[in-house]
């Protein structure tokens, strides 16, 4: 009787999502216990510990602390799940740029994320709820959103010195990489490299493209742009790309 | 079914770009047209960032600067909200600092050392250890109420935010002292705060 009334006062996600049953069993198992016991599972970071619990769980329970304003509890619960998170943040931000960032880049950057997550984990808006459901996806997300803002403001301008007339057939070697089934790991890593190097939108431009196979006249119909202002794009992240031809094998490099 | 939040339909694409076969983009986008710029951006940037072997280097105060700035920022979004706390007392450091006093003038304050201090704020002492004078010297100097000071002290021991940041491994929590105990070793009491807090101990036993 008293697990049906546990179960039945936990709040429900919003509509489609389901919590992981890990998650859902800790959940139950922690729901009336004192601020102590929570913390006491909470603060166990490491995976392999029997009574660790994963972070949709603390999440959970730093918005029960939040609504009921105890927040205390809230603040050591969000303070674990920050320790837990702070790698994954410096590790994905560095896997997206070419270079490392500067201190003040970094900073910046990880403060938009930080302030972005606090106001989605401190919330009763259902539209955050997914959250609690997959907690590392949302969490790569935030930095997704981050990264392309930035991407948009701090790399440098791709040089367009030596560019010749995008309607020739400068860009037509992208032709020549092989669709995304087809290329080895190799090139795979090469390309991807050149992505990380490109600032937007030509990278989403070249992504398209190249990835995602889409032509010229839809990526100009998505950036709401000419079709010539493509091939000039394509150009300008083909600069980028020029780092890496000579790695590349000579079936994709084609004769320069 | 699914969800039309945005981060639910990028992990069902996700998922689906990972099935054997995996998922064409352009399928996706036409099922969600409103998701359109979301799906292509989620889809350069897991592109991009896939495969990229480099680790950080993180100098030795990052994860400290890290957490701090995180800390600040938490605090900040609370007290923007508007959220009152059932409890207003935090913590025996940043209640000092909220009241201007810093580490060394509490000390001073209680008649204790600040290694003591810093392991009361960290709750690294049994809480039934502790002298009943001393929280209520602690209650006193940070205006707090004695039953909030008493609480907070209870609670299980609460990590440092410079806890280990060169270890590999996670940073585990000391285990909870006697008070009586540490203040017989600890090398920052004089002998007089020292014999005070023994006797104190002993006669409320």
């Amino acid at each position: 009787m008293k697990l049906v009334q546990t179960i039945n006062a936990i709040p429900r996600l919003a509509k489609g999502y389901t919590r992981e049953e890990k998650s859902d069993q800790e959940i139950r198992e922690l729901y009336g216990c004192n601020d102590g016991e929570i913390l006491r599972r909470a603060m166990i970071a490491d995976k392999d510990e029997p009574d660790s619990i994963k972070e949709e769980t603390i999440l959970f329970f730093v918005r029960k602390a939040f609504r009921e304003k105890n927040i205390r509890l809230c603040d050591e619960l969000s303070d674990y799940l920050i320790r837990r998170i702070y790698k994954v943040i410096y590790n994905k931000l560095s896997k997206s740029f070419p270079r490392p960032l500067s201190i003040d880049e970094r900073d910046e950057l990880v403060e938009n994320i930080l302030n972005q997550v606090y106001m989605e984990w401190y919330t009763d808006d259902s539209k955050f709820s997914f959250w609690e459901a997959r907690f590392w996806f949302c969490l790569n997300c935030r930095i997704c959103d981050q990264v392309t803002r930035c991407k948009k403001m701090l790399m440098e301008e791709v040089s367009i010195e030596g560019l010749s007339d995008p309607d020739s057939d400068e860009i037509s070697w992208l032709d020549r990489i092989p669709s995304r089934e087809k290329m080895t790991p190799e090139i795979t890593a090469m390309v991807n490299s050149a992505l990380r190097a490109m600032k937007e939108p030509y990278r989403s431009a070249f992504y398209l493209r190249v990835y995602e196979d889409y032509s010229e006249k839809d990526i100009a119909k998505y950036h709401n742009v000419s079709e010539r202002t493509i091939r000039n794009w394509l150009c300008k992240s083909k600069i980028c790309l020029e780092k890496w031809r000579d790695e590349m094998p000579e079936s994709v490099r084609g004769n320069r | 079914m699914m969800n039309d939040n945005i981060d639910s339909i990028l992990a069902a694409y996700v998922d689906a770009v990972d099935r054997p076969g995996g998922a064409r983009l352009d399928e996706w986008v036409k099922r969600y047209p409103q998701h359109e710029a979301a799906l292509i951006r989620f889809a350069v940037y897991r592109q991009a960032s896939s495969g990229a072997e480099t680790s950080p280097q993180l100098d030795p105060g990052d994860e400290q600067m890290f957490l701090e700035k995180a800390a600040r920022l938490r605090q900040k979004f609370l007290t923007d909200t508007g959220r009152q706390p059932v409890t207003s007392f935090q913590g025996v450091l940043s209640s000092a600092q909220a009241l201007g006093l810093t580490t060394q003038q509490l000390a001073a304050r209680l008649g204790i050392g600040i290694s003591a201090l810093t392991k009361l704020d960290r709750r690294l002492f049994k809480h039934n250890s502790i002298p009943g004078e001393l929280i209520s010297r602690l209650a006193e100097c940070l205006s707090q109420q004695r039953e909030a000071v008493l609480q907070y002290l209870s609670l299980p021991p609460r990590l440092s935010h410079s806890a280990d940041y060169r270890a590999k491994a996670s940073p585990r929590v000391q285990q909870q002292d006697d008070f009586a105990d540490y203040v017989a070793k600890c090398s920052d009491m004089s002998p007089e705060q020292k014999s005070y807090w023994s006797d104190t101990v002993e006669n409320t036993e």
